[in-house]
């Protein structure tokens, strides 16, 4: 029996992507096979946070998501923040404090971390651990994560002020 | 061979009428973190995925005559948002920060968690001290069935295949209080050992109305009621209940597995219950 394909438009970092999809295909394959591959498939399993993307303006596990439950929604992945030219303050921070080591796990940080910051300008370190507790590394460790977005939230205030 | 289908149901009528035609082939997907993980390990080959994640009918927290009906498609993470829970189920609300970690929060749904009817379902053993019932809807009527009577074994309930979880109803406590302790082998995305949730009230330093819960002891989570009645009318004092919180070993049947040995969930039961104990009146751990 033939598995029935259903048809979708997600937008995608403001552009709207379209497809035809199975049932049971999630968001995290969705994005990859449209070569939206910085979002990253880890555990595939809600475990390791490295597929984060931000759903309708929260932080979001796009292996836990079938893409049809993104159908006409807005999903941004770690290339809507900024590019080597122009890093946005959380991508800066990262490079600045060394938060990153092999990298694989950086896309889900900086997405929580960027939902994090949209709703919470100012966390606490208490808080930004417990917003990232989701997000696996297996290489730096935390606390250089945590000296970034504490730095880029401070980075970010400092720029709105002088705006 | 996989084979899926999916519906986006309009409302809540749709969704009954999915479960009354394909039965359990009718599957409720809300949060994904069971279901899709479910179909990826192949445990799940076929069926209707039916999609209530956004049904406002499934998504509302309301109180009525001094029960709080909690939306089953309501996230951990839009009930730790709620101030209604907070102010009227602060215990339930202060429990629901140590669930997994704030990804998952923003997935997993309460009716989820209830209907995988996991033995360390970390909603349940709270709702369990707060007597939850769960209204069990289907095409042309209803059932509420005490929480403590839901579950059957692993994975297994009384939920029949054409009906659906559609709410949580919880009595606001008037006194007393509930707290919940929970011990796993590392916080964030951790599954739990073993847990416990204790709800007492103190009457001239006796314990009285005692409700006693745990979950990752048993094929399902229990209510443990031989080590209620055990401490009943006894003070908080460890050389008084030493010998009687004993008792709740006649309520756990604990297996071995990779996280821990049941040996181990044996006797850190009673140190949890005996902290949960505390907690709920207020004293000191």
């Amino acid at each position: 029996m033939e598995n029935k394909l259903y048809e979708l438009t997600v937008y995608v970092n403001d552009r709207p992507v379209s497809g035809k999809v199975r049932a049971e295909k999630t968001l995290l394959d969705f994005l990859r096979e449209n070569n939206f591959t910085e979002v990253k498939k880890g555990c595939d399993n809600g475990d390791c946070g490295a597929c984060t993307v931000i759903l309708d303006g929260k932080a979001t596990l796009s292996c836990c998501t079938a893409a049809l439950q993104a159908d006409g929604r807005r999903v941004y992945t770690v290339k809507s923040l900024g590019d080597w030219e122009t890093m946005h303050p959380l991508q800066s921070a990262f490079v600045k404090h060394e938060a990153v080591q092999c990298g694989f796990c950086t896309p889900g940080f900086l997405m929580t971390a960027k939902a994090l910051l949209d709703r919470n300008p100012h966390p606490s370190r208490e808080e930004i651990r417990e917003e990232i507790s989701g997000n696996l590394c297996r290489c730096t460790g935390y606390v250089k994560i945590v000296d970034a977005i504490e730095d880029a939230a401070a980075a970010i205030e400092e720029a709105s002020r002088e705006a | 061979m996989r084979d899926f289908r999916f519906l986006k149901p309009d409302g809540l009528s749709d969704v009954l009428e999915a479960r009354d035609g394909e039965r359990e082939n009718a599957r409720i997907l809300a949060g994904g973190t069971n279901l899709l993980s479910y179909i990826k390990m192949g445990r799940v080959k076929t069926g209707l995925l039916v999609d209530i994640s956004r049904l406002d009918e499934l998504k509302k927290i309301e109180e009525q005559d001094s029960m709080l009906s909690i939306g089953a498609s309501l996230t951990i993470g839009e009930l730790l948002e709620s101030t209604l829970l907070r102010r009227q189920l602060p215990c339930l609300f202060e429990s629901l920060k140590l669930f997994a970690n704030p990804l998952i929060r923003g997935k997993a749904t309460i009716g989820g968690n209830i209907a995988d009817a996991s033995p360390i379902a970390d909603t349940v053993p709270i709702l369990l001290v707060l007597e939850a019932k769960v209204r069990l809807k289907k095409k042309g009527g209803e059932r509420i069935v005490e929480l403590s009577d839901f579950f059957v074994g692993p994975g297994r309930t009384t939920l029949e295949d054409d009906e659906v979880l559609s709410d949580v109803l919880i009595p606001v406590p008037k006194e007393g209080d509930a707290t919940f302790v929970k011990i796993g082998l590392r916080r964030g995305t951790v599954c739990s050992v073993t847990s416990a949730a204790a709800r007492v009230r103190l009457e001239q330093g006796k314990l009285t109305n005692l409700r006693v819960s745990l979950g990752g002891v048993a094929p399902t989570p229990v209510r443990a009621r031989h080590c209620e009645q055990a401490l009943e009318g006894l003070t908080l004092e460890d050389r008084v209940i030493a010998g009687s919180i004993k008792a709740l070993q006649k309520d756990i049947n604990p297996i071995s597995d990779v996280r821990g040995s049941a040996e181990y969930r044996r006797a850190v039961s009673e140190k949890l219950v005996v902290r949960a104990l505390k907690q709920a009146a207020g004293m000191e751990v």
